[in-house]
């Protein structure tokens, strides 16, 4: 069964890199189908890495998003759904590219994963808060990973971005910064949800709804930035790229947050840290 | 679609709205900047270092909680800045993102910085001095009362926001629960730090208990009254149905690095281990050992006794080897003899042997049973050894700090002992533990001496209710020691009563034995795998308990596929108040027993103790408040970040459809 999952995950990474080919395509050249090509490629994608988590659900009997590995199959197909909404919602693909990207990038490590078994939950994990948990936190990192591919845009091409041809836009004239102000709001909202969520269930498991376990502080820390940017936004002389660069120190406390607890020297005591 | 090429003129559109969230004037030169902010939160929590630093002082020999202090001091900021912020001029400045963003950056450092730095308890006088670490208690910084300064200050511009009038929208209706949740959670939070209380209680199946500690900041551990009783009738720990894997660590480097993992039931997957020197496996899910008997008419020297079982599988056997009994698996209150005379010698050394102490010391290897008052030579020296006290269940006692007896089970037995020389002259004195035979707290002598002690349960012939004589063929009934009546055996025949559920399947005089490994079931209930080493002959054993080493730098584990198999933890709670049975329930993790304000939570459990349960107790008065902030807090994000911006984007489609049209 892992050699089939496995076999899936290749065959979903291959969708995702042909899509990236696809939506990097658009920004050099656009013809009708290629921008329909990116779309479908990703979709495939997304439904191929779908069913290997269904399957991976279904055999191991429990929600898959205990080890590494699981979290990082969850945040592509998150990732995926996230653009592909943003895609359907400003009828834009001006994130395609950064987006698919990411999406390799998040198999490929989970690929690179030595322990890709099955880990029995611990009792710890044996809640109903444990589903809407990781779904909604993921589906949060997934807008900042958005978010992010739409900063780094900005940063680079700051100014509006117009295509005379269909592709990219369909015509359309594109703010960067409604896409990357969007993205994070989203993002935030279910980061909030996500972490008190994370507080009830620590409630109900340790009887402490906070710790400053370091997991849960960096939590805060990647919240506390976001909501930092929620608030300069409506300083007017902070719009444009130092909002922009705020979410890529944003989105460095999402990765940190996700997988650079074991670096800290209190990773100890958290019982977040992934082994 | 209209609404992104509208995108420009709503940026401004939203300043403008929210352009009461902010100072009305935003002109940098007429009001403070966010550098004041900075300057002002920095200033607060230094004052909060300086007040900290003088109330430990003072309160640390009154035994306060610098905590509650913490809290108080956070609160009487927030009430400051509230008071500050009805003047017009603070007013506008503490309800501005220039003084909110900079709040929010001095949360995020400081957070940063407190998961940087150790966390301990630093508020109390004599704790590690990390020099300025300390002295900013950034090792603490979260209970720290610069923290809660600047936290308060933080809370207190969030109120004065949420005092001021806006034009309603879905957007300010949203960010006024999402500020107002935050609000709540940090009162709720605050109140259950200030009224609430949160301790252990631990209980072994069949005790009960009407108090659970609670430690102290200065770990001083003081035991509080629950008002109602709380007995542990049954404690399970259950596991997965685990399937095992043979895995091959190099433990050389700082992290273990896992180098093979095989199916040691599959003789291709071993195959694996050559690399590192395993030449054979053979894997035992449920392993046990026979013994294989003949009879022998050499020079052996050992007597055997079959008895076949109702209840158990397999033959008992019984040994003596006539120099003293080997028993494996056999019933304790039978022994085995050949010859009669030995038998009878048995019995007439052991009559008057009377009950044997349950305290033996190990010194250097040998073995001497004790009793308190007794005063016993050390081995190969001129010193002796006094046993002053025994203790069956040793505990400090909270007020005197003396050990005491918490009960008359063997839960923690000590014993304390005094060494003195030749000349009488006390040279060290100190506790022995039996379930720490590492740890005696004492240093000279007793380290020196290696003296470990150990609890053995009382036994004596008084226990005893048969002997079985083999050349006979008798069983004789004993009571206290006396022998009752002599019973003839017959193989194949049930033996006598009571213990009629054995029956006698065979008797040598000689024999030749040897242990050989099986397999009872296919279940993992005893999983091991003996394996034998590439250049040695003799096999050796893995079991999830004890690895083997392989070489310098490698191990072989046994260990069960898919890491922890414990699923649960369940604990069987019954709790009583005014003598009678109120309430029996299960308390698992994430599922907990809540009674009089107080909730159990199932936090402990020892691996080496399979009827010992531990929980967290805890009373929060606060809760109801933070789940109130919590529901309002997500209430007011979804609001404000999620249907907002759907209901704007809706609005503009519509308009831009009756605007085309």
């Amino acid at each position: 069964m892992i050699q089939l999952a496995s076999t899936a995950l290749m065959i979903s990474l291959g969708f995702y890199a042909l899509s990236c080919l696809c939506y990097g395509l658009l920004w050099l050249r656009t013809t009708r189908w290629v921008p329909i090509f990116a779309s479908t490629l990703l979709m495939a994608g997304l439904v191929v890495n779908v069913a290997q988590l269904v399957s991976r659900w279904v055999d191991a009997g429990q929600p898959p998003f205990k080890t590494l590995y699981e979290s990082l199959v969850l945040l592509a197909i998150c990732i995926a759904v996230v653009y592909l909404a943003v895609e359907w919602l400003y009828r834009a693909r001006v994130l395609g590219l950064p987006s698919s990207v990411s999406c390799v990038a998040v198999i490929l490590i989970a690929a690179m994963q030595a322990e890709k078994g099955v880990v029995n939950l611990p009792p710890a994990l044996q809640s109903g808060w444990f589903i809407p948990h990781v779904v909604i936190y993921f589906f949060g990192y997934a807008a900042l990973f958005v978010a992010f591919g739409a900063a780094l845009l900005y940063l680079i091409r700051p100014k509006p971005i117009t295509m005379k041809r269909p592709g990219l836009f369909a015509g359309q004239t594109i703010q960067l910064e409604t896409l990357l102000d969007g993205a994070v709001r989203f993002g935030v909202a279910l980061l909030t949800i996500g972490l008190l969520i994370g507080a009830a269930w620590a409630k109900d498991a340790w009887g402490d709804y906070w710790m400053w376990d370091p997991k849960e502080t960096w939590s805060l820390v990647t919240w506390l930035i976001f909501a930092t940017y929620l608030h300069l936004f409506y300083l007017g002389h902070w719009r444009g790229r130092r909002l922009a660069f705020l979410v890529v120190v944003g989105f460095g406390a999402v990765l940190f947050t996700y997988l650079g607890m074991q670096l800290l020297p209190t990773a100890d005591q958290s019982a977040h840290v992934y082994q | 679609m209209n609404s992104q090429n509208n995108a420009a003129g709503d940026n401004k559109e939203e300043i403008r709205n929210n352009a009461t969230m902010n100072a009305p004037s935003e002109n940098p030169s007429a009001q403070p900047g966010m550098r004041a902010g900075f300057l002002i939160l920095g200033a607060a929590y230094i004052i909060g270092v300086i007040m900290q630093n003088g109330v430990i002082r003072t309160t640390a020999s009154l035994g306060g909680s610098t905590r509650h202090l913490s809290v108080i001091f956070g609160l009487s900021v927030f009430i400051i800045v509230l008071a500050v912020g009805f003047k017009v001029k603070w007013h506008r400045f503490l309800t501005s993102n220039r003084f909110a963003v900079p709040a929010l950056a001095c949360v995020t450092a400081f957070s940063i910085i407190g998961t940087l730095i150790v966390q301990t308890k630093s508020t109390a006088v004599g704790a590690s001095n990390q020099g300025w670490i300390s002295l900013l208690f950034l090792n603490d910084i979260f209970h720290s009362f610069g923290f809660s300064a600047v936290v308060g200050m933080g809370a207190g511009g969030i109120a004065l926001v949420l005092a001021r009038k806006r034009r309603f929208t879905m957007r300010y209706a949203g960010s006024v629960g999402a500020h107002l949740g935050l609000l709540f959670i940090l009162a709720g939070a605050s109140v259950g730090i200030l009224q609430g209380v949160k301790g252990r209680l631990d209980l072994h199946i069949g005790e009960s208990s009407d108090r659970f500690s609670v430690e102290g900041e200065n770990g001083l551990i003081r035991e509080r009254p629950l008002g109602f009783s709380v007995t542990l009738d049954d404690f399970r720990v259950l596991h997965y149905d685990r399937d095992l894997e043979l895995l091959v660590y190099d433990i050389s480097r700082e992290r273990e690095k896992k180098l093979a993992a095989v199916n040691p039931a599959s003789e291709n997957d071993v195959l694996k281990l050559r690399a590192y020197g395993v030449e054979t496996v053979r894997y035992f899910p449920d392993h046990a050992q026979e013994w294989e008997v003949t009879e022998d008419s050499g020079d052996s020297r050992t007597a055997a006794l079959g008895l076949l079982s109702q209840q158990q599988e397999g033959i008992i056997w019984m040994f003596d080897d006539r120099s003293g009994n080997f028993q494996a698996d056999a019933p304790r209150d039978v022994k085995f003899f050949w010859e009669a005379a030995r038998a009878e010698k048995f019995l007439q050394d052991n009559r008057n042997a009377g009950v044997s102490s349950p305290h033996i010391l190990s010194i250097g290897g040998k073995e001497i049973a004790v009793e308190p008052g007794g005063t016993y030579s050390i081995p190969g020296t001129d010193q002796r050894l006094e046993v002053t006290r025994a203790l069956a269940d040793f505990v400090l006692d909270e007020t005197s700090k003396k050990p005491t007896n918490r009960s008359d089970k063997p839960n923690n037995p000590a014993i304390e002992v005094l060494i003195k020389d030749a000349k009488d002259v006390a040279l060290g004195t100190g506790w022995l533990f039996a379930n720490y035979p590492d740890f005696h707290g004492m240093k000279n002598e007793l380290s020196r001496l290696k003296i470990t002690y150990h609890y053995r349960t009382p036994e004596s012939i008084s226990s005893l209710r048969a002997l079985i004589v083999g050349e006979r063929e008798e069983l004789w009934k004993l009571a206290n020691g006396e022998v009752l009546s002599r019973i003839k055996m017959e193989k194949g025949r049930p033996l006598p009563d009571p213990f009629e559920k054995l029956t006698l399947q065979a008797l040598y005089p000689t024999v030749r034995r040897s242990l050989r490994d099986v397999n009872r079931s296919n279940k993992t209930n005893n999983p091991l795998a003996v394996v034998r080493l590439a250049g040695h002959a003799q096999s050796l054993s893995v079991t999830p308990r004890e690895p083997l080493r392989l070489s310098e730098s490698k191990v072989l584990v046994l260990a069960p596929k898919g890491g922890d198999t414990v699923r649960d933890y369940v604990s069987l709670l019954t709790v009583a108040a005014e003598g009678h049975k109120v309430l029996s329930a299960t308390v698992e993790v994430n599922h907990p027993l809540s009674y009089r304000g107080y909730s159990f939570f199932q936090s402990d459990y020892r691996p080496d103790d399979p009827t010992f349960s531990g929980f967290q107790v805890v009373r929060d008065p606060g809760l109801w408040i933070v789940y109130l902030g919590l529901i309002l807090n997500a209430s007011g994000v979804i609001c404000a970040l999620l249907a907002a911006p759907l209901l704007k984007r809706k609005k503009a489609a519509t308009g831009a459809v009756g605007g085309g049209a």
